[in-house]
């Protein structure tokens, strides 16, 4: 089990490393000159010089790079060129919205797609199988943004039940707040609930099929018991998988989602700074997004050895 | 009929009707989709024009049938990067004899699958300006390790066969080994999870432009034309109905073809006894 | 009053009859045989009587349970029987890989309603009856083929069933697992006054676990006969295929020590000298992507031999005995760790191996089912070794303008050629894999290994996973191929019977190591290693021993 972490870790803390380099050689070092880049083609060269004294860029690749890893390491992710703000203090406050989101949006996904999925899986064929398969089928082809539009027009504009965007805080309370997140969190989770409905329902259907059903079925379980007991943990594990790569997508989604219904996220704060050339500020935003997606499937990955023990186990 | 046939005619038909208004409009569009007429803005469904008129007064059906090629030509040139990119990768992944080279290559796909297509579109931006490329080459790169899992899966599966070793055996190389015989044997996998990509390229392209990550303000995009409608809800709510509902047909119709692909390759009905009967 | 009583038994799927009007009766206690070539719907009986027929198949007719009659499509009637009245074991232990053996065996008791400790106790006990302790908390994965099935034995036994069902339980395992297991479930059987219905394809392994006998064809019970010597009693036509099918006669002792010692002997064909195979102990492949352990399994130690001209050496040895290493070192598919492998004279050079070599050695696989690419046409799947040779390698073949490649037209009459040798009709070279039966691809797989007119085969279990009657016709056809043209092979099988039918020589491996060397016959009649005493004993052929006594 020690191992299986460590093992585990290792690959974890690897990934993160490549993947923050990938980021920093794009945006400081293979386009050219980045102070050029965030003063835009106009600036006087003065200007750039002197940005380009303030962000070191004299300075070799290298040497920079392990500056700004290194400060990233204390938690110090550079001051944004637009706001003159620490980057971290920026992000810190988006946060506060982005990752209620993503996690709504979460519970939503599994709420709506396990259960349903199992459903489905068990009753392979039946009219109602049907009906949620091919419910299923609209839900993924649905842009969630475009959903996003939909939700606002009918339940905000016509129907009044729910806010229709913007975000007033979280001390305007806690109800106001989720009430404000409910149909971005839906926006962003039907979709994805639809894909993992899919892969429970398929999944089950396939382990519904192994032998070691039959030989369960054979000791007096019934087909009920056979596949709570013996189908369902290992139907988990590929819909582990894709749960864990949706986590990616659900906090990608929340870019769009926080656009469409003007939430002042994470995803609001990069488009800003991309528009705005903050380089500083971006690099910061999107590193944090990647190592997110990372730190999900490293958990996803200790999760499979706590439903596989063969994973977990010590090697001779 | 065999299985899946009907499912793949449906969605080809669908989606091969998009794709000649499409090319349909590359020589003919009910209007100019670019020009303007103010005093016409926001019009309702007409004779005139059939999906009404944008907040520039631009005739709707025009735009969306001029938007087509570009978001379909991006999602499939973004694809076929990861396709070409990633299976090659996958077969030497499982085919290396060495652990090391495999583990690299999985590792490295691993930190590419890191970047959604969204997130890799705003690090290309931010370092290098925007434009159609760059979501070709997002959705392109975030392809290739998925194409590089698949592949890889796929060929393990099949190097156990002893064929494989028998073609070994017979002095056959490995790069002729993985082009004669396992290539066409997991190809069908592929193809079916290169037509589920083109589907999320489809909507990663729509996603983009929405953003205004993807094409010029200018040039006409199904996400672009839901984004600008957006503004408008209020006022005129039709606007963002038709960009969005000829982005679901479209990836419906692939989804389609690519469920119809899943069917034709499940090996469950193959035989009474065997595997493929559900013991409960 | 019998324990069961089937009257007209019939199951059908979607209306077509699958099984029809089976009529019989199982005594209590008593050890029921049935036998059928594959297909003949034996297992679908077994599932019948259990109440487990897959979705759209169901029952007809009466079958009566200490006279009360069981109905057989219904669920949950049937499942207050399963588990304890009737019990079954299947062909493959199929295990949930995921969770321990312990849990597995007391889920059934706790639907009984024993306490835990209760649960826990019995089922130690049954695994220590079917003779395994410490497993209780261990993955299916950690046990073998043969553990795995003294698991499900353990399993089905727990709640001393009046019927245990067995299907085919031992096929998938190696001879000396497989009496071991025939004789546990006997033993066990016995203890209990559990009455087994045995199904299998091989006449030869049952024949002498039965006191009676019926075979199955096409759905039907066609005959039947009771012990002693049932197998001698049947009558029909296809009891006397399947018959004559068990009985694998040994090879005349005769022919490559008989030939003139006068003239000169030519060297030996393939010599392997201390051959010896080691793997990191930690196998776990790609895992070890941080460091290497320093322990190593040793696999292969110290293996020579000599392989003649003509001449037919078996390679016998237990599931786990490094028979399939030994094979890739000969293939040159893996290098040894020592030792030296010398083919016609010249060193085996491993991984890439010069195409001289590679026409002399060609190889037969076990499993038929995944030998060939399914998209290939047989005509390709034949020829891949001849399209990699350079025509100076083949002397008699034309040649295209293209200097160094053999013409199609020769490859096409060299198919053409190999498939009447193995016996199929030359046409078939333009059709595909799925069309052909296992017999019939393990025939496919012979003519592929004789396209290059090779000097040494090597069968790696070749007819191992054969019902007997196609194994009975393969072993034919390869002793008549190796006697016409001449032909050295290496045959690696766990069935000594098969072994004896066809080798000059064999050598017993165990452990890693040649124990024993020699004339079929001497090993036959010396045994004198425990590992050769081991696979004599499990031959599963009454009739073996009946040969002896009529020669």
């Amino acid at each position: 089990m020690v191992r299986f972490f460590l093992r585990r870790s290792c690959v974890f803390l690897l990934t993160l490393f490549v993947a923050s380099l990938a980021i920093f050689a794009m945006v400081e070092i293979i386009p050219g000159d980045p102070a050029r880049t965030m003063l835009g083609l106009n600036a006087s060269d003065e200007a750039v010089a002197a940005l380009r004294t303030e962000l070191n860029l004299n300075q070799s690749g290298v040497r920079r790079y392990l500056a700004w890893i290194g400060g990233i390491c204390q938690g110090d992710f550079g001051l944004s060129y637009t706001y003159r703000t620490p980057a971290i203090t920026l992000i810190a406050e988006r946060l506060a919205i982005t990752l209620p989101l993503a996690l709504y949006a979460l519970i939503l996904t599994i709420g709506i797609a396990l259960p349903l999925g199992a459903f489905a899986g068990t009753r392979e064929g039946t009219a109602a199988d049907r009906l949620i398969t091919l419910a299923s089928q609209f839900g993924i082809a649905l842009p969630n943004f475009w959903f996003a539009v939909m939700l606002i027009l009918i339940f905000a504009l016509n129907l009044g039940w729910l806010p229709a965007g913007g975000f007033d805080g979280w001390e305007a309370g806690i109800a106001q707040g989720l009430a404000h997140l409910t149909l971005p969190a839906i926006a962003l989770a039907l979709p994805q609930a639809s894909i993992l409905l899919r892969v429970m329902r398929g999944a089950l259907i396939e382990t519904a099929r192994q032998d070691y059903i039959r030989t369960a079925r054979a000791k007096g379980l019934s087909r009920d018991q056979a596949l709570w007991r013996h189908g369902f943990a290992n139907a988990l594990i590929p819909v582990l998988t894709i749960l864990g790569m949706q986590l990616s997508f659900l906090i990608a989604g929340a870019i769009i989602i926080e656009n469409v219904f003007r939430l002042p996220g994470l995803g609001r704060l990069i488009v800003q700074a991309i528009n705005q050339r903050d380089l500083i500020l971006t690099e910061a935003i999107i590193l944090l997004m990647v190592a997110l997606v990372i730190s999900v499937s490293f958990l996803t990955d200790l999760l499979y050895g706590a439903i596989d023990p063969r994973l977990r186990r010590q090697r001779p | 009929m065999k299985r899946g046939q009907s499912q793949i005619i449906i969605g080809g038909v669908v989606l091969g009707a998009i794709i000649l208004a499409g090319l349909l409009s590359l020589i003919w569009t009910p209007a100019d989709p670019l020009a303007m007429a103010i005093n016409q803005r926001m019009q309702m469904p007409s004779a005139g024009a059939w999906l009404g008129t944008d907040h520039f007064g631009r005739d709707i059906l025009a735009r969306l049938m001029a938007a087509t090629p570009l978001t379909l030509s991006v999602a499939f040139i973004g694809v076929s990067i990861g396709f070409i990119g990633g299976v090659p990768l996958g077969l030497t992944a499982a085919l290396t004899p060495r652990p090391l080279i495999g583990q690299i290559l999985m590792r490295g796909g691993d930190v590419f699958f890191a970047f959604p297509i969204l997130i890799m579109a705003m690090l290309i931006t931010a370092g290098f300006g925007g434009g159609a490329w760059v979501a070709i080459l997002a959705i392109g790169f975030f392809n290739i390790p998925v194409f590089l899992r698949v592949t890889r899966a796929g060929a393990l599966g099949q190097s156990h066969c002893t064929y494989i070793q028998s073609a070994r055996l017979a002095g056959k190389s490995t790069a002729r080994i993985a082009i004669e015989h396992i290539f066409p044997n997991i190809a069908p996998l592929l193809i079916l999870q290169a037509s589920i990509q083109f589907s999320l390229g489809v909507l990663a392209e729509a996603g983009l432009s929405y953003l205004g990550l993807g094409a010029s303000p200018t040039t006409p995009s199904w996400g672009r034309m839901l984004a600008d409608s957006q503004t408008l809800m209020g006022l005129a709510p039709h606007l963002a109905i038709a960009p969005g509902v000829v982005i679901v047909v479209t990836v419906l119709a692939i989804n389609l073809i690519a469920e119809g692909l899943r069917q034709r390759l499940d090996p469950r009905q193959q035989n009474l006894l065997g595997r493929g009967q559900a013991w409960r | 009053m019998a324990l069961i009583q089937a009257k007209n038994l019939s199951v059908a799927f979607n209306k077509k009859p699958i099984l029809s009007s089976l009529s019989f009766d199982i005594e209590a206690g008593e050890c029921l045989g049935l036998i059928g070539a594959s297909g003949a719907g034996k297992s679908m009986l077994a599932l019948a009587l259990m109440g487990l027929l897959p979705d759209g198949f169901s029952a007809s007719g009466t079958v009566r349970l200490n006279g009360k009659p069981l109905d057989l499509n219904n669920d949950n009637a049937m499942r207050q029987h399963r588990g304890r009245d009737m019990a079954l074991v299947f062909q493959e232990p199929a295990l949930n890989p995921i969770r321990n053996i312990g849990t597995q065996l007391t889920e059934a008791i706790q639907f009984t309603k024993a306490t835990a400790t209760d649960a826990y106790n019995m089922a130690s006990e049954a695994l220590a009856q079917v003779g395994l302790s410490n497993v209780f908390d261990r993955l299916p994965d950690t046990l073998s083929g043969g553990e795995r099935q003294r698991v499900m034995i353990a399993m089905a036994m727990l709640a001393r069933p009046a019927l245990l069902i067995a299907d085919e339980p031992t096929t998938s395992l190696d001879t000396v697992t497989q009496k071991e297991i025939l004789a546990l479930m006997q033993n066990l059987a016995k203890q209990n006054n559990t009455a087994i219905l045995l199904i299998s394809h091989d006449l030869a392994l049952i024949s002498t676990e039965v006191k009676r006998l019926l075979v199955m064809d096409k759905g039907a019970i066609i005959d039947a006969a009771k012990a002693p010597n049932c197998a001698k009693k049947l009558t029909h036509p296809i009891s006397q295929t399947l018959l004559k099918a068990a009985q694998l006669p040994a090879k005349p002792a005769s022919k490559p020590a008989a030939s003139s010692p006068a003239t000169k002997k030519p060297p030996p064909l393939l010599i392997a000298e201390n051959l010896e195979k080691s793997y990191p102990a930690s196998a776990g492949a790609g895992w070890n992507f941080f460091g290497r352990t320093s322990k190593q399994n040793r696999i292969l130690e110290n293996i020579s031999f000599q392989l003649n001209q003509g001449e037919c050496l078996g390679l016998v040895g237990e599931s786990g005995a490094g028979k399939s290493t030994l094979s890739r070192l000969l293939l040159g598919l893996e290098a040894p760790t020592k030792g030296s492998i010398t083919l016609a004279g010249r060193p085996l050079i491993f991984g890439t191996i010069p195409r001289q070599q590679r026409r002399q050695l060609s190889a037969v696989f076990q499993d038929p089912f995944t030998a060939f690419n399914p998209r290939h046409s047989i005509r390709r799947i034949i020829a891949e070794p001849l399209t990699l040779m350079p025509k100076t390698l083949m002397p008699t073949m034309p040649t295209r303008q293209t200097p160094n490649a053999i013409s199609p037209d020769a490859i096409t009459h060299a198919v053409a050629t190999a498939l009447t040798q193995v016996g199929l009709d030359p046409t078939s070279m333009h059709r595909y894999i799925h069309e052909f039966s296992g017999g019939q691809r393990q025939r496919i797989a012979i003519a592929r290994a004789l396209i290059t007119r090779p000097e040494v085969i090597i069968f790696d279990e070749a007819v191992s996973s054969l019902d007997s009657r196609s194994r009975h016709q393969v072993l034919e056809l390869i002793t008549q191929l190796l006697e016409t043209h001449q032909l050295s092979a290496i045959f690696i099988s766990h069935d000594l019977a098969v072994i004896r039918a066809i080798c000059h020589r064999v050598m017993v491996l165990d452990g890693g190591q040649i124990v024993e060397m020699g004339a079929t016959s001497d090993i036959f009649n010396k045994p004198n290693h425990a590992a050769t005493k081991r696979l004599i004993k499990a031959i599963p052929n009454a009739t073996i021993k009946n040969t002896k006594k009529d020669s």
